[in-house]
């Protein structure tokens, strides 16, 4: 069972052919979020090498019900057969529950530089997310306010900043 | 979270999490329909009356759920009852709003009893497939 603190460089294999898997499986984006990788959402969570050609990959959904799911399986095991591995399983683990602090630091500014504000704070620090500040990813003001609860996906809230009138997404801490 | 079924175990985990962002956010629209204008009031009124007579139906256990609570897999529904009202009262209060004094609806769909509603229901979600029999896409 994958420790729930671990961060997804704890996940990838020391082994280098499994390593060679895990790096492939990373290369897939998030089909809602293209610059974001599986491996910068900390959605991929291990890799496993069942024989010379079979591969085994586990990933967790962000939200429950996410619809991006499928399309990922999809390419995680596309990706694999290009790379010539010819059986892949694709597993959907759903313990321990993804959290957005397996998000990589790469990924959330990645996020930001994309127009969507990353998740301020951590989910460890315990229930009372709401009242740190969200910065506008356009001209970085502090002056922002909630629209909308849930926004373009279950995982986003609408914001607008007052400062430069833009409105924008905003990565809920979950 | 404590199922002794490791799958709902592992769903519930998720689920609580995520019932906090909806619980928080159907609050706040009770809230914002309750107090903002007298149609918005109005119309929530409503719609409480209309949805309550089926929150009885939410929390009774049958015989397969009492299986499941009795291995540990869930939870009896009954016992749940007391935290709905609590917590749906709470926003009641806030939004001055009542829980309708209304008959429970009849039911009994779980038992196979069902209303004349069923019949227009499932006709509705056939009527593509027999328009075409045998079609996949």
């Amino acid at each position: 069972m994958t420790d729930r603190n671990s961060s997804v460089t704890d996940l990838r294999p020391a082994d280098p052919a499994a390593g060679r898997v895990w790096d492939i499986a990373a290369t897939v984006c998030d089909p809602e979020i293209p610059v974001l990788t599986i491996e910068d959402l900390g959605v991929l969570r291990g890799v496993e090498l069942t024989g010379p050609d079979a591969v085994t990959v586990a990933v967790t959904p962000t939200y429950s019900g996410c619809p991006a799911m499928d399309a990922i399986r999809q390419d995680v095991t596309a990706a694999l057969n290009t790379a010539g591995y010819g059986r892949v399983r694709v597993d959907l683990v759903l313990a321990p529950a993804w959290t957005t602090d397996w998000m990589s630091e790469a990924g959330k500014a990645k996020l930001n530089a994309y127009g969507i504000a990353p998740p301020t704070g951590r989910a460890a620090a315990g229930p009372v997310r709401l009242g740190l500040s969200v910065k506008c990813p356009q001209c970085s003001s502090l002056n922002t306010r909630e629209l909308t609860r849930f926004g373009s996906t279950s995982c986003k809230a609408l914001y607008v900043c007052s400062d430069c009138s833009e409105p924008f997404d905003y990565f809920k801490v979950l | 979270m404590s199922s002794t079924d490791a799958t709902l175990a592992a769903i519930s985990a998720k689920a609580v999490k995520e019932v906090d962002y909806h619980r928080d956010h159907s609050a706040q629209w009770i809230l914002r329909l309750a107090g903002g204008t007298e149609e918005s009031r109005r119309r929530i009124t409503r719609a409480l009356e209309l949805t309550w007579p089926y929150v009885g139906e939410l929390f009774e256990d049958d015989d397969d759920v009492r299986a499941l609570a009795g291995s540990g897999a869930a939870v009896l529904p009954s016992s749940l009852r007391g935290n709905f009202d609590a917590g749906i009262g709470a926003v009641l209060r806030e939004a001055e709003l009542e829980a309708p004094q209304v008959p429970a609806a009849p039911g009994g769909g779980r038992r196979g009893q069902h209303s004349e509603h069923l019949g227009y229901l499932l006709a509705e979600m056939q009527v593509l497939a027999r328009e075409h029999p045998g079609a996949s896409w």
